[in-house]
């Protein structure tokens, strides 16, 4: 509980402030080069661009797996070097084994991890959490199921639940649309409906886009750097997604100022 | 003979009751270890690590004059630590790729340990005990070592093991949550080299990967969640340390050739019985 207090955050910064943000791997050590980037507290935004445009890269550097090589990165005006723990993250679906032995409750309870604290265990009022987020998202009955026993859609609210139980006011999902069917896009954008109304930001990195489905406050073309950044009806040109995805990208008009495209060919396994 | 008299009849002699002790323990304390290393796919590191003891103890036995003593424990000790902070310092990054550091830090110590051993007179005799251990042998300050051992061990498990499920399952929430992860990471290497110091006398270097791996590829098969697992897995690595050391003492078969041989029996019974039930209920269900 106390790294929460000591920390708290606030709402008057930016949820995300990046600034000057360079990162990368051995051997691609600038995956990301001088991101600048600004996202207010509640807002939805995708992220989109071609495949190693460093999606995957920007949200290790903001979730801290991957230590940037310059530039800074806060939530809510505190430094992200210890406010990593307001950051939720729904990895890719290849990230995770999901043969792993852990049920959909023990995973949501890793969340509560750092309120729990050092060397101790959860206790009544970390279970009641749990149980509470797990029933508000419709996943109270897979509380015992192995995770590797749910559907594409589950997986991702499971990890969605997480972040809950976490108190994450940040959230990130990598690709949660990628090899799931219909049903199951929806019911993650109506959990994220849900999450939104809590205020909490979303960060989303997807190849496609429909833009009937999917309501964003701004989208953020990436690659390698910030191509473009606004309001959809600003960002989602025809120069920027040629500029973002090459003269080939498959860009169709639809009415006058909305633009639909899918990269489905692009997606990555 | 009846069966209380058959059971009875070897626990006669104290060192005998110590080597049965000692095989539970070891039984028992291995399991529970090899769950983490099963769940992260390290059998590779467990059996490079069981080897990369190889000089340590040899030299503590050469130092000796090649008598099976504590200070085992100790050569062992130091060359495992050794080791796994080596593997760990080269695989800090991903630029030597993490199976081809723990292969090389293998085979160097293994063979550095061959080459002190062989220094010996008795060489083989030496060789064999060390390889295939040598439970019989075990005194009262080695059972006390072992039992010390173990016991930081799962105490270490019991106080971080939210941490270590983290850790295991998902090294992003570990960085998101501001854990010490190369630390973590450390620690549970620096855990299976104790266990498999402190397993080294009951089982030898050889089939110490057996005592890791079977009990809790066996659990994994019958429930779904860590904790569960490890229950599990140490029962049955209990189990197969008794059973292993009646066969072992009846049959005059080593002692780790036993309790690996019972080990994967029941292993083999679980996986027949499991598919059969799967097999039974797919019938059922069409």
């Amino acid at each position: 509980m106390s790294i929460f207090k000591r920390n708290s955050f606030d709402a008057s910064q930016p949820a995300l402030l990046a600034e000057q943000l360079s990162a990368g791997y051995p051997g691609n050590r600038f995956a990301l080069s001088d991101i600048n980037l600004s996202i207010g507290g509640g807002e939805r935004v995708a992220v989109i661009g071609p495949n190693g445009a460093g999606k995957s890269t920007l949200f290790k550097a903001i979730v801290g797996t991957l230590q940037f090589t310059h530039g800074h990165i806060s939530i809510h005006g505190v430094d992200c070097y210890s406010s990593h723990i307001y950051v939720g993250y729904v990895p890719q679906q290849s990230e995770i084994d999901w043969k792993f032995p852990a049920s959909v409750f023990d995973v949501v309870m890793m969340g509560r991890s750092r309120h729990i604290g050092w060397l101790r265990r959860p206790g009544k009022s970390d279970r009641a959490i749990v149980n509470d987020i797990l029933d508000d998202l419709s996943l109270g009955d897979l509380a015992s199921q192995q995770i590797g026993e749910l559907s594409g859609g589950q997986r991702r609210r499971v990890f969605i639940a997480r972040a809950l139980a976490q108190d994450a006011r940040v959230l990130l999902l990598d690709e949660p649309f990628a090899g799931v069917d219909q049903t199951a896009e929806q019911e993650i954008i109506d959990t994220l409906d849900a999450l939104t109304n809590q205020g909490i930001t979303i960060l989303l990195s997807t190849h496609h886009m429909h833009n009937d489905a999917l309501r964003f406050d701004k989208v953020l073309i990436l690659r390698r750097t910030v191509m473009a950044y606004g309001p959809p009806g600003e960002v989602l040109t025809a120069q920027n997604l040629r500029d973002a995805y090459g003269a080939a990208a498959p860009v169709l008009h639809h009415g006058d100022a909305r633009l639909m495209f899918s990269l489905d060919h692009e997606r990555e396994s | 003979m009846d069966i209380v008299s058959l059971l009875s009849e070897p626990l006669g002699y104290a060192f005998i009751q110590r080597g049965m002790l000692a095989l539970i323990l070891v039984g028992g304390i291995s399991a529970v270890v090899g769950c983490f290393v099963v769940v992260r796919g390290m059998s590779f590191f467990g059996d490079a690590l069981s080897h990369a003891i190889l000089p340590g103890v040899a030299l503590s036995y050469t130092a000796s004059g090649g008598y099976v003593a504590s200070n085992l424990f100790l050569g062992g000790l130091g060359a495992g630590i050794v080791s796994a902070l080596v593997i760990a310092w080269l695989t800090r990054n991903q630029e030597l790729k993490e199976d081809s550091a723990i292969a090389i830090v293998f085979v160097t110590m293994f063979a550095l340990g061959i080459a002190i051993v062989s220094t010996q007179a008795s060489y083989s005799a030496d060789l064999t005990h060390i390889l295939f251990g040598s439970i019989l042998g075990i005194s009262q300050s080695d059972l006390l070592m072992v039992a010390a051992m173990g016991a930081a061990v799962l105490l270490v498990i019991l106080l971080l093991y939210k941490e270590l499920l983290i850790v295991s399952f998902d090294l992003t929430l570990a960085h998101s949550l501001r854990f010490p992860v190369e630390r973590l990471r450390i620690l549970l290497l620096l855990l299976i080299a104790v266990t498999i110091v402190a397993s080294l006398q009951a089982v030898g270097i050889a089939l110490m990967l057996a005592l890791l791996i079977t009990p809790a590829a066996t659990a994994r098969l019958l429930v779904k969640r860590l904790h569960h697992m490890i229950v599990i897995a140490s029962l049955i690595g209990i189990v197969s340390g008794v059973v292993g050391f009646y066969a072992s003492y009846y049959l005059d078969i080593p002692s780790g050739a036993c309790i690996v041989l019972t080990l994967s029996a029941i292993f083999g019974l679980v996986i027949a019985l499991k598919s059969g039930f799967t097999q039974l209920r797919e019938r059922g269900g069409s």
